[in-house]
Order: C-alpha cells, then structure tokens, then sequence
C-alpha cells in the first residue's frame, strides 16, 4: 500500500512491514499500526512511521550500538504483550528526541520500543524499576558543543 | 476518589489481589509496600507522564531526512 508521509512523501508498505501495537504508543494511544523504516546512510537509525497518519513518525535508533552497556529485563507482562517466547524474535529501539540539532538528540532509554519481529507486534516499554531516564545524549562527545 | 486513612502496618486489598501496605510515615514521605501479580504494572506517574510528554517532543519534531543524512554525515566526521 501507498501512503503519504511527511517524511518521506509518498511510501510504499508491504503488508509484511506493518507491525501492530495494540496499546498504541503513550502519548498517541489511537494510533496502533507502525511500519518501520530505515535510512539510508544512517546506521543504526530508522523511523517508526505510523500507518495511518503519515504525519506522525519517530526516529529510533538502535540503543546497543550508540550505549554499548544498555540492558534490561523484558517484564513479564510486557513479554505477554507481545507474545514473546524467543528473544532472537525481538527488535529493540530507543526512540529520539531531536531538538533543532541533532548534535544534541537524545534517546529515551527507559521506555525502549519493543517489536516482536515474528508476530509483528510492538509495544513501548516502560521499565519502571530502572534509574534510566528519557532523555540520555547520544552524542556525548559533542554535547554542549 | 476513595479516601481513606490507614495506620502504619496496615493494609488495603484491590479487587481481592493486591495489596497495598503502609510501611513507614516519616514527615511528608510515605514508604508503600505493594504486592500484586506480575502482570499488574506498577509505576510512578512521574515517569509515566515523562514518557508520554518526550514521546509527544519526539513527534513533534520537523525533520528533514537529507538534512538529517547530511548533519550525521558531518558528525561521523568530527568524530572520528
């Protein structure tokens, strides 16, 4: 199917790239069907689009590659959710928040985007017994530059 | 809204399966011990509502996906 994105302009979507998240995202509750998409030239970034609205989209960035000690425990409502049954199955992503630069984006690390590849379902994962936060640098090197 | 008071030590059960018990009253803190079945999200709404407010910064961002190529292009440069 083709749709219309602020983004991108006009996308194609297979059917297969579509992955639905059942409780929405928090903030965008209605909003359930996402396609992820990636960027060319941007490793480790891609962008979760949503179906439906092409206005609204998030850049993601894989957090193990931009926080190599990232980690943490899939609740276990949260595996239910999302019909987790092997971890090789599961796609992980921090979602950014790019403010006029991206020099100073930062990811949230305490609620990673969670994608079960094999059933194509997603959820927003709040880890509430961690210390991270929202809003980590993913550049630190030229933070404050 | 229910009120109700309760005393240290005591205890209030929700729908027949968890329990919300009152630990320690020190000033303005209160220490809550909770116990419920692990499908139950338990979460302070600080962060519930810090979630939702960057998620809603997140998508609210204008970006170009050239210029984005373009700035991290640059970035992969100053950093190496």
């Amino acid at each position: 199917m083709k749709i219309e994105t602020t983004l991108f302009g006009e996308l194609e979507i297979g059917e297969e790239d579509i992955y639905s998240f059942p409780d929405g995202i928090p903030g965008f509750e209605q909003d359930k069907r996402f396609a992820l998409v990636g960027l060319d030239g941007l490793d480790g970034f891609a962008c979760l689009q949503c179906v439906d609205r092409g206005e609204l989209s998030f850049i993601v960035v894989n957090p193990f590659m931009f926080f190599p000690d990232y980690e943490f425990q899939l609740p276990d409502a949260d595996a239910g959710r999302l019909e987790a049954e092997d971890p090789g199955d599961l796609s992980v992503w921090a979602i950014v928040t790019i403010r006029d630069q991206l020099e100073t984006a930062t990811a949230n690390l305490v609620a990673p985007v969670v994608i079960n590849l094999r059933k194509r379902l997603g959820k927003q994962v709040i880890l509430v017994a961690s210390r991270l936060g929202t809003r980590h640098a993913l550049f630190p090197a030229t933070k404050g530059v | 809204m229910l009120v109700l008071s309760r005393k240290k030590g005591q205890t209030i059960v929700i729908d027949g399966r968890i329990e919300v018990t009152v630990l320690e009253v020190e000033g303005d803190a209160v220490k809550i011990g909770i116990s419920a079945p692990r499908d139950v999200q338990i979460a302070r709404r600080e962060l519930l509502q810090s979630v939702r407010e960057t998620n809603e910064e997140a998508a609210s961002a204008t970006i170009d996906v050239g210029q984005l190529q373009k700035i991290a292009e640059n970035l992969k440069k100053n950093l190496s």
